[in-house]
């Protein structure tokens, strides 16, 4: 591959060798990838935000200021695709959903809500039961328990990815589950700021 | 391999002539770096504040800044106070915002941009109003720097809208201003206070201007400052402590406020004004309003403004939980705005974050300040290694789906720049258009978020329904503004995108006001920095020519059109002879190209990869 800008082989390096001028990526980088950081469920988030830092400085439009259009441009794709990976790694719903849309299944688009009536049902329940408290004691309860079920699907998922423990449906359907448990949270939170 | 020299080759600007500008909505201030150093730059008799404040004689005469302010009660002309309130804004909203206010709007307009009415048949939008008061701070950094400046950085309240930033932008144009980057005035403030205490951790800024509030909390580590969240309300400041203040006095002289003339109004706000800056440092002030003397304390006063500094309390408690913790776990909060020396302010945010607050730096210096280091670090003495400013975007960005359901594809408090895509099917046989339409804002109905802009898509191949696949992609950049794209997927061409701001003005009026405004007025143009101009015009309408020629496949028809228009504008400059407006158009049509220099390199890359053997890669993939 040859650099855009001086023609000299470079590679996939981000930065020419010859000229140090901003290059197009070569291939398609996944997320973990683009930030360096190894491709598990179970991450130091600290160490992901620092990594996440490092890499924006080097690649961020505001050190390109007085440089061409085209390299703003690709300093701009760069840094947009580090804030995409940093956003969907640092919270571990959307980075365990990413994994497994790197296994190739992917959930929780518009057209992917889960159609499970059982699932749907034992939801509806807890929802319900949410909306009824009023009791600060009684939502702080709630709370506890259903943080302990968002604990154990969460570790189910985490033995899949980082040690190949378990069967890929029953981690699919965990995370549709978990999609429910994290709603219920932030609304028994709510709640209880409320009362 | 030459393959696509059009915006031009790196290039290394030389280190240029660069300011912050606070473009407050009742003061204004500019700054820049000497030595290192920021400073706010004064005038003539020390005062680093500028009034927002413009009035239009009944004939062609201006004065901007204090001259302005001199001139409001003179009963000639029209006065123009806190335009900044009204950027991007409908007529309709202007209309019901305010039941006290001085000025008259035009009513004959129903449009996506409000109008203030003039003597005569003039009228004047608040974007005009705000390039009139950059104008002057240009000048006062052009005197002070000895030269023409390269570029500015402009702060701007962090909940502003796409539409609000957009128009601080076409002021900045008409002002004949380069605009480096829209900067959040809180990310500023931090920023200049982060680079004086060197300091590390978690920080909270509170930020209460004259118009507005803004609340966010970053991390500094490291000289990576990080914006972890943004929340305010875009309509409250310190005018609305003037405003409670201001009824108080009309209610005592026995007049409803929605009944006030204008002149009573504003007569009102300017006694009350008075007496909120006299309370800060006495406890009871003694004012004549009307013919009548009227007695303050500063308890009363307290009392009539604490409803509204208490709105503050939502947003407070909204980026507290996106950050998971109590005020009292921070390392410190940074009071910026002239309404943070309002005592009651400062006890009240004393009260609510369980600790003293920040204040060492000038609250009404210290955006300027801010603004004037980004600026340096972006294109002043040259990028700096150690320093840079991670921020997000304020408000989500969503697009209707059926129903009117927001189906939100930027989210809130995301990093900038973000770029997020969305696919749609088309629905019926041969099917070549389709529209979207994006909104901003957290709510989950079309109804009740603030509409951005609709998009038409158009020049999709005509295929069976279901098979056209468009991949729409939305991009907001480090300024916060939004820009779409889309293209097919299977035939890969190129839709075309008509956008239809919901507010403000579009770009062909912007283009209007350019041509027509007063900072490209003069006539005595610089020759030798005009032919300058005129050759590195030419050399760029020569490349980008050839490149369309040979690559025009890349482009959409309107993407054409758009450069071709670009390149029509900047003939017309160097036809004029004017060696402002050349550099701005060249400018102007080098961003516009840079994508499609960029498709031209990835289209090499593709041509080159299919080339190669698979395993000269490091993971061999299909090709798209």
């Amino acid at each position: 591959m040859d650099c855009w800008s001086c023609g000299a082989e470079r590679r996939d390096a981000l930065f020419c060798p010859t000229c140090a001028v901003i290059q197009p990526e070569v291939r398609d980088h996944d997320w973990f990838e683009a930030l360096g950081v190894p491709r598990k469920m179970s991450i130091d988030v600290a160490a992901l935000s620092k990594a996440f830092r490092t890499r924006s400085a080097k690649v961020h439009p505001d050190r390109f200021g007085n440089k061409s259009a085209v390299e703003r441009r690709l300093a701009l794709q760069h840094t947009a695709k580090l804030n995409d990976a940093y956003r969907t790694l640092k919270d571990p719903q959307k980075r365990a959903e990413y994994l497994m849309k790197l296994e190739g299944v992917s959930i929780g688009g518009e057209d992917q809500r889960t159609n499970d009536p059982e699932l749907l049902m034992a939801m509806m329940e807890l929802q319900e039961e949410a909306e009824t408290l009023e009791d600060k004691a009684a939502i702080e309860a709630m709370l506890t328990r259903v943080t302990a079920m968002k604990a154990e699907k969460m570790a189910l998922v985490t033995k899949y990815f980082d040690e190949g423990v378990g069967e890929q449906a029953e981690v699919v359907r965990a995370l549709d589950t978990l999609r429910y448990f994290w709603r219920l949270i932030s609304r028994l939170e709510a709640k209880r700021e409320e009362s | 391999m030459g393959l696509l020299q059009i915006g031009g080759k790196p290039k290394e600007k030389c280190a240029g002539t660069v300011a912050g500008i606070d473009l407050g909505t009742t003061y204004s201030l500019v700054a820049v770096v000497r030595d290192g150093t920021p400073e706010v730059l004064t005038d003539d008799e020390g005062r680093a504040t500028f009034p927002s404040v413009v009035w239009f004689g009944d004939g062609d005469e201006v004065e901007v800044g204090y001259g302005a302010r001199d001139r409001a009660g003179s009963g000639t002309g029209t006065t123009i106070a806190s335009a900044k309130r009204f950027m991007g804004r409908a007529q309709v909203e202007a209309q019901k915002d305010d039941e006290l206010t001085p000025y008259v709007f035009s009513s004959d307009v129903d449009g996506p941009v409000v109008y203030f009415d003039l003597s005569g048949d003039r009228r004047v939008t608040p974007i005009e109003v705000s390039a009139r008061v950059l104008a002057e701070l240009k000048q006062r950094a052009e005197a002070a720097q000895g030269g023409p400046l390269d570029g500015v950085v402009i702060t701007v309240p962090a909940y502003f809208d796409d539409a609000q930033r957009q128009a601080t932008k076409d002021a900045a144009r008409l002002a004949g201003l380069t605009v480096l980057r829209l900067l959040n005035e809180p990310t500023a403030a931090a920023l200049a206070y982060g680079l004086d205490k060197k300091k590390e951790g978690l920080f909270a800024v509170f930020d209460l201007g004259g118009g507005t509030f803004d609340i966010s909390i970053l991390t500094l580590d490291d000289g990576v400052f990080q914006v972890l969240t943004t929340g305010g309300d875009s309509r409250l400041g310190g005018d609305d402590f003037d405003r409670d203040i201001a009824e108080h006095f009309l209610k005592q002289q026995g007049v409803e406020p929605s009944a006030a003339s204008p002149e009573v109004a504003a007569r009102a706000l300017a006694a009350a004004r008075r007496a909120k800056e006299a309370l800060t440092n006495e406890d009871s002030v003694t004012l004549d309003i009307e013919g009548t003397a009227h007695t303050l304390t500063r308890a009363e006063m307290d009392a009539l403004i604490r409803p509204t500094i208490e709105r503050t309390l939502g947003p407070i408690r909204r980026v507290l939980q996106d950050v998971e913790l109590d005020g009292s776990a921070l390392d410190g909060v940074v009071l910026v705005g002239g309404s943070t020396r309002v005592p009651a302010v400062r006890s009240f945010v004393k009260e609510t974050f369980g600790q003293e607050p920040l204040a060492d730096l000038d609250p009404d210096q210290v955006v300027a300040l801010g603004a004037a280091v980004q600026a340096d670090l972006l294109g002043g003495t040259g990028p700096r290694d150690d320093v840079l400013l991670l921020d997000v975007l304020p408000l989500s960005l969503g697009i209707e789906t059926m129903g009117g359901v927001v189906e939100k594809i930027l989210h809130r408090n995301q990093t900038i720049p973000a770029t997020a895509q969305q696919e749609f099917t088309t629905y019926a046989d041969g099917q070549t258009g389709m529209d979207f339409h994006v909104v901003q804002g957290e709510r989950e109905l079309v109804k009740d978020s603030r509409s951005l802009a609709r998009f038409k898509l158009s020049g999709i191949p005509p295929m069976g329904a279901g098979m056209g696949r468009v991949l729409v992609t939305l991009e907001v950049d480090a300024d916060g503004i939004l820009h779409v794209s889309a293209e097919e997927q299977t035939t890969k061409k190129r839709a075309s995108v008509q956008v239809k701001p919901s507010y403000g003005l579009d770009d062909e009026t912007v283009e209007k006001m350019i041509m027509d405004s007063f900072a490209y007025a003069q006539t005595d143009v610089d020759e030798r920095l005009f032919v300058e101009h005129k050759v590195e015009a030419e050399r760029i309408l020569a490349a980008l020519r050839g490149a369309m020629k040979e690559d025009g496949a890349l482009l959409s028809d309107d993407e054409r059109k758009v450069l071709d228009d670009g390149i029509a504008a900047v003939e017309a400059a160097v036809e004029a002879k004017n060696a402002g407006l050349v550099r701005e158009r060249v400018d102007k049509l080098d961003e516009l190209s840079a994508e499609f220099a960029v498709r031209r390199m990835n289209r090499t890359i593709n041509e080159s990869l299919k080339g190669r053997k698979a395993d000269d890669l490091d993971t061999p993939r299909a090709d798209p």
